[in-house]
């Protein structure tokens, strides 16, 4: 197929065209995030009835690894797990335990898949039924 | 400065702040008051992708243009005197490494723009506010 001036020019202006909604500065990516801060809290957050932090924190890192990953970095003071999936792609995860009030534990989650943060609500429910089923307490939702 | 709230409860907000902006953490020491966390993501610019399209309309091939990018995050918290332990300092540094798509490192930069550290700063105070009185 031969490329008339024209056709070029096409391409060039389409090209041009679709390029405003690409980012112009990548350093921007560093505080960005594509959903409203309470909805993805809620979503990545639940609560369990219960004050156990050593042993919540060890079913956490027993959920993950049922769930394939591998443990990169875990922290009791600072209630933190972080891990790695690969499996042609890339998911990293972090789970951090924290006191809510004197009767319950707050569990987050965050997760990227390769380049991109999860926001999919279905996938944090995958992770917080499994750890509900492991932990044998029901995952609470939080407002 | 924080005024107030224990050294671990500024750590457990600052964690929260970074689980918030999609961050996962990579490394802590509570003891020593530390946190680093990193996050990948796209790192394609619109500027860069107009000329590498004009360059190959007019038959140079194709650019490499910056495609990924690993964006870290170090988190100090240091006590302001050896006496006080209720007034605490926090201290963070960002820095970012950018690939390209031959999977070249075209940049390794510090970033220094004040906004951003304002911005932080701004989400962590919030933070700290419900941390503090353990909302």
């Amino acid at each position: 197929m031969k490329f008339t001036k024209t056709t070029m020019l096409l391409f060039l202006l389409a090209a041009l065209i679709s390029l405003p909604g690409c980012q112009t500065n990548s350093s921007k990516q560093l505080l960005q995030t594509s959903e409203s801060q309470v909805k993805m809290r809620s979503i990545q957050t639940r609560a369990f009835d219960t004050t156990d932090k050593n042993q919540t924190l060890r079913t956490v890192i027993a959920t993950l690894q049922d769930l394939g990953f591998v443990v990169d970095k875990a922290d009791e003071t600072l209630g933190s797990v972080s891990a790695t999936k690969l499996d042609g792609y890339q998911l990293r995860m972090t789970v951090t335990v924290r006191p809510r009030g004197s009767q319950q534990l707050l569990v987050r989650a965050n997760a990227q898949y390769n380049l991109t943060a999860i926001n999919d609500p279905e996938i944090y429910q995958d992770f917080f039924t499994a750890l509900g089923k492991s932990m044998f307490l029901s995952a609470h939702s939080v407002e | 400065m924080y005024e107030g709230i224990a050294e671990v409860d500024i750590l457990s907000a600052s964690a929260g702040v970074m689980q918030d902006l999609g961050f996962n953490i990579d490394e802590s020491e509570t003891k020593l008051g530390l946190i680093v966390g990193s996050k990948e993501r796209d790192a394609t610019e619109a500027g860069q992708v107009a000329v590498a399209i004009v360059i190959a309309l007019l038959g140079g091939g194709a650019m490499a243009i910056d495609k990924n990018q690993k964006l870290r995050l170090s988190l100090v918290v240091r006590p302001v005197s050896e006496d006080d332990k209720q007034k605490h300092l926090v201290r963070v540094t960002f820095q970012r490494i950018v690939w390209n798509t031959q999977n070249r490192i075209t940049r390794i930069e510090g970033l220094e723009q004040p906004e951003i550290y304002q911005e932080f700063f701004d989400r962590l105070s919030k933070a700290v506010f419900l941390e503090g009185y353990k909302i």
